[in-house]
């Protein structure tokens, strides 16, 4: 399973990457690989304010569906408009084209994985 | 036993096998407290023969008598052919097409009964079908309180009322609130709160009042704007999905299948193509295999029950889908002219038949201003109850009395005529009539 | 091979089906009569096709189309035995079939027998005092259990009851039942033997609990052993138990969930009373509950004052309407026939073989398919292809195979708890001969994860389509067929 180590993680299988005081994330290539062929993302629109931790929407393969949850506290400033119609971005390119959205940091966040830390989460 | 193949030996060879010395030891789970000693209290078995006799004799307690209900249930000529292709075994006796490979056949019908249910109604997607028409309303009006997360549904009083009483049942728990109000307030009561607005088309009352007025007061306000319909009405009239409505449904019986003493009838659930990912039920999309071949599944599984639990947008799983079948195939028997034909002999031998009617002292119409399609309300001057009640003695369902509704309607009687009635009958009828109001 | 068509693709214009009766009145224009501006101009795109075309199109749809009359079709969960054909010519009685719901209950005294002698003997059979037949489906029978016992807290001023427990085996239907009724939903753990986790049932209950739902023998094929001690402690708690009905098969004429202390159940006639299944549906949810449930019951109720059936509409307690009638009446006189042809004697046998069937088939192919827990089973075994995921077959793959051989899958990753579950229920209607017959192709299929598990992951060969795209289903949405066009696709 790819874990890149340019970012770090969460429990519930997303990823962030910090570049200045804003957020690109998305999901692991471990959470595409078990949802399996994904057909579907409900986002919100830019503006919503989240905590830590807050579901913003949910990722969709045929038969199962799965929360987002914000892996920092902050704005979403943007959605990746490429994956309306191209959900299969997240299935194919999880760290590069199929990021999710960018999140304008309000706080630092606390208790995300180290690359390592995430390894060992999903070999459990 | 009846319906158990099981010899002595095979039994024996699978206790054998099981590593069991009896049947009852594979129940020694169940507390011994708690095991029947003796047989339920119910009558002792019949052979077939005798089944079949004893329920002709109850059925002889039902008068076939001749009928002009309506009311939300409809008599209409059914082919011979329906109920032939329908009975056919690998139909009847499959289930939810779960494996799609094994169930081409069936997933083909439902994919063509949406598209028939869209062509009706000229609205973008349908879905499987749902229970009945009343229950398909009140999921119409849960789905647009979630999609408008705003809690008021008003209904138009002239909307069926046991369809409206469904509605209650299952709005307040849902957290929503129904409000009925007349055609003359319903234009008011719309407010920034209003998740839907539903009307009926024609109207529980037979009246052909257009929606246009009331489905873009309510896209004025925000909320989605629901119509219910009979299909069969649908065959002459503009369809609701011209007009705007973002939700139509109804009652597809009157597409072929038996009354059935109320079931099992089948409700359909057309939408505009934005809100297909909140309706409640199955559906059936166009996918391909390996090879590119054409085949069908059960498609935005998601939605349902069985994955999102909780969160699904209904609890639906069974719903009608032999009885939408029986309409698919209805359908396609009377086609794209027959379906016309029918729908427009019923409207005229309605209007055949007010027009006979009127012809007797002291009968109207009670609605006058409003014109219907195959059903009406006549005033007949006295009470209807009991003027129905004389006329179950010469034979005849004459209608359905209004007072039980609505006191000021109590010499009111609903009347449905549809295409199987010939002017033999209607004449009798109409002289039947003129003898109990004369 | 080319694509089986549409009905629509069979049509051509001006063909003509089955002639409707003729329009023997005087006519008169059409638009004078309904007002020109409600005139629809288009007439709704139906096909246009002969008889003979509508007869070849539906009855080449049924050959592709897998039922139980086919063969084995041992779908856990949905009790997939035979259809009697003598409740379909005593459904198909025109006196049953053609009357009017809106009919004077005196007109109709033949129909409401016919519920009232079903609704007496579901009451009897599963051990409650009264029942009603008007909620169309289990999943409607559910949500009106939930609302009658919401109702019956209000009535108590315990207003502040609002958790539904359920076993995190339950079908989906019971937490969207729950969300339904104005619940939330708390999950109750299964422990090591299949059955409800008494130490984590005790730490969920508490003065916000309405109600446990409970299917018992539960989702696993198991009984509820410690059922008594479970009803016990969620009524020490205030709180109601539901019993999903669902796995009736098992227990009908041995034992009576109103007996084990459960208040209110629903039962699934097109499960255990062999109504027909019909590709979906109808089914029929009727609702049994004890005494101090019933002044909730939908109305109408159908009850016999004096020898003669009434409708009971004055019923101000009542929690509602679920159904615009009452309910799916064909289905009754279906199960009249059913319950007839067994008897106060047969009842018990259906039970019997229906468990036997379940147990030889889970002794012939376990040790291929793990049972996900190791006991008797009831009327239907959960196993697992444990051993095929590690050869990289999936329960789908298996499932999929089998529809070469001729069998219709059984259920496949339900309960959520097990991984790779095959949740078989073979019914009572099934011979030793078939059921050896299905065992072999298990065992064949265990055979040929080994040996050539490539013919598993492409299976199946041998339907009229191969394994089908659902992503690309759900991504380009195609929901109907539209006139004279390129494929229609639907961007949601």
């Amino acid at each position: 399973m790819n874990v890149p180590t340019d970012r770090l993680y969460t429990p519930t299988h997303e990823w962030l990457k910090l570049e200045g005081d804003v957020a690109t994330i998305g999901i692991t290539d471990y959470a595409q690989s078990e949802l399996g062929d994904i057909v579907y993302l409900d986002l919100p629109e830019p503006g919503r304010v989240l905590q830590q931790g807050s579901s913003f929407g949910t990722v969709e393969s045929v038969k199962t569906v799965s929360d987002l949850y914000s892996p920092v506290p902050g704005e979403i400033v943007e959605i990746n408009s490429a994956l309306e119609g191209q959900s299969e971005l997240v299935n194919s390119d999880p760290y590069g084209q199929g990021w999710i959205a960018k999140i304008k940091l309000s706080e630092k966040p606390e208790n995300l994985l180290t690359p390592d830390d995430y390894k060992a989460e999903i070999s459990k | 036993m009846r319906y158990i193949p099981h010899t002595q030996a095979d039994t024996q060879q699978m206790l054998g096998t099981i590593g069991a010395a009896a049947i009852d030891e594979l129940f020694d789970d169940i507390p011994a407290s708690l095991r029947l000693s003796s047989p339920p209290n119910i009558p002792a078995a019949l052979d077939e023969h005798a089944i079949l006799k004893n329920l002709e004799e109850i059925s002889k307690n039902n008068q076939i008598l001749t009928s002009f209900l309506g009311a939300g249930a409809y008599e209409h000529y059914v082919p011979s052919i329906v109920m032939e292709l329908v009975s056919r075994g690998e139909f009847l006796s499959a289930y939810t097409p779960y494996q799609p490979e094994a169930s081409q056949g069936y997933l083909q019908t439902i994919y063509e009964f949406q598209s028939m249910i869209c062509a009706i109604t000229g609205m973008d997607a349908a879905n499987a079908s749902m229970y009945d028409g009343g229950t398909a309303l009140a999921e119409a009006c849960i789905m647009a309180s979630g999609v408008k997360n705003r809690s008021k549904l008003i209904l138009s009083s002239a909307v069926h009322p046991h369809y409206r009483k469904i509605v209650e049942t299952f709005a307040e728990p849902a957290g929503a609130h129904a409000v009925t109000v007349s055609d003359e307030q319903l234009f008011a009561a719309i407010d920034d709160q209003t998740a839907c607005v539903a009307v009926q088309y024609p109207d529980f009352f037979g009246r052909v009042r257009s929606p246009k007025k009331v489905i873009e007061a309510a896209h004025a306000a925000g909320a989605l704007a629901v119509v219910v319909s009979d299909p069969v009405a649908l065959g002459v009239l503009n369809p609701p999905g011209d007009y705007g409505a973002d939700v139509v449904v109804g009652e597809a019986q009157s597409l072929g299948v038996p009354l059935g003493y109320g079931g099992p009838m089948v409700g359909f659930f057309c939408v505009r193509r934005e809100l297909i990912r909140a309706i409640p039920g199955r559906i059936v999309g166009k996918t391909h295999d390996a090879d590119s071949r054409r085949g069908f599944v059960m498609t935005l599984r998601t939605r349902e029950q069985d994955i999102r639990r909780e969160k699904a947008t209904s609890n639906i799983c069974t719903n009608q889908a032999l009885m939408a079948l029986v309409t698919t195939v209805w359908m396609s028997a009377l086609g794209k002219s027959g379906f016309r034909a029918v729908a427009e002999s019923c409207v005229q031998k309605a209007h055949y038949l007010a027009g006979e009617l009127l012809k007797i002292p002291g009968v109207s119409l009670t609605f006058p201003n409003d014109p219907f399609a195959f059903e009406f309300a006549v005033d007949l001057g006295r009470d209807a109850e009991h003027a129905a009640d004389r006329l179950l003695d010469s034979g005849y369902i004459a209608g359905l009395p209004l007072g039980r509704f609505d006191q000021n309607l109590r010499n009111s009687l609903l009347i449905s005529v549809s295409e199987t009635k010939s002017k033999q009958t209607l004449d009798a009828f109409a002289l039947a009539l003129a003898k109990v109001c004369g | 091979m080319a694509d089986f068509p549409l009905i629509f693709e069979r049509s051509v214009p001006n063909r003509r089906g089955c002639v409707p009766p003729v329009c023997d009145v005087p006519t008169k224009d059409v638009a004078s009569l309904i007002g020109a501006d409600n005139l629809r101009t288009e007439p709704a795109e139906l096909p246009e096709v002969s008889e003979l075309d509508v007869v070849r199109h539906f009855t080449n749809l049924s050959q592709r189309t897998y039922g139980i009359d086919n063969g084995f079709y041992p779908l856990g969960s949905c009790t997939m035995k035979y259809n009697p054909r003598v409740n379909e010519a005593a459904a198909a009685n025109p006196a049953f079939a053609s009357a009017h719901p809106f009919q004077p209950p005196k007109t109709v005294q033949g129909s409401l027998r016919v519920i009232h002698d079903l609704q007496t003997w579901m009451a009897e059979i599963t051990g409650f005092d009264v029942a009603t037949m008007q909620p169309p489906a289990g999943a409607s029978g559910e949500l009106l259990c939930l609302l009658m016992i919401r109702a019956y807290h209000l009535s108590r001023n315990d207003a502040q009851r609002t958790v539904i427990l359920v076993p995190d085996s339950a079908h989906g239907t019971n937490p969207a039942s729950a969300a339904r009724a104005g619940c939330t939903v708390q999950s109750v753990k299964t422990n090591e033997r299949g059955s409800t986790d008494l130490q984590d049932l005790k730490s969920h209950l508490g003065p916000h609990v309405a109600a446990m739902m409970l299917t018992n023998p539960n989702t696993i094929g198991l009984f509820e052993e410690n059922i008594l001690e479970i009803c016990d402690l969620i009524h020490q708690a205030g709180a109601q138990v539901f019993c999903d009905g669902a796995n009736m098969n098992a227990l009908v004429g041995i034992a009576r969930p109103g007996d084990m202390g459960f208040d209110c159940m629903h039962l699934n006639l097109h499960k255990t009373f062999s109504t027909p299944h019909g590709g979906g549906g109808p089914g029929c949810g009727c609702v049994a509950v004890k005494s101090h449930l019933e002044p909730f019951l939908p109305s109408p109720v159908i009850q016999k004052t004096g020898g003669e059936y009434v409708l009971d509409e004055d019923r101000p307690r009542s929690v509602g309407r679920v159904h615009t009638w009452y309910g799916n009446f064909l289905m009754n006189v279906r199960a009249w026939a059913y319950v007839r042809a067994y008897g106060a004697e047969g009842l018990s046998s259906i039970a019997k073989y229906a468990v036997l069937n379940a147990n030889y088939v889970q002794a012939r192919i376990r040790h291929e398919f793990p049972p996900a827990y190791d006991r008797v089973c009831m009327h239907e075994c959960v196993l697992t292809a444990s051993n095929q995921k590690k050869l990289g077959v999936r329960a789908f793959d298996i499932s999929k195979r089998l529809i070469d051989y001729g069998f219709h899958p059984p259920t496949n990753y339900f309960p959520l708890i097990v991984p790779e579950a095959l949740m078989i229920e073979p019914t009572e209607s099934e011979s030793k001969q078939t059921l050896d017959a299905f065992c072999d192709a298990m065992l064949k299929i265990a055979e040929e994860a080994r040996t050539s598990p490539e013919l598993l992951h492409s299976a199946p060969h041998n339907a009229p389509v191969g394994r089908l795209d659902e992503a690309w289903a759900a991504k380009n949405l195609d929901v109907r067929w539209k006139p004279s066009s390129k494929p229609q696709t639907v961007k949601a």
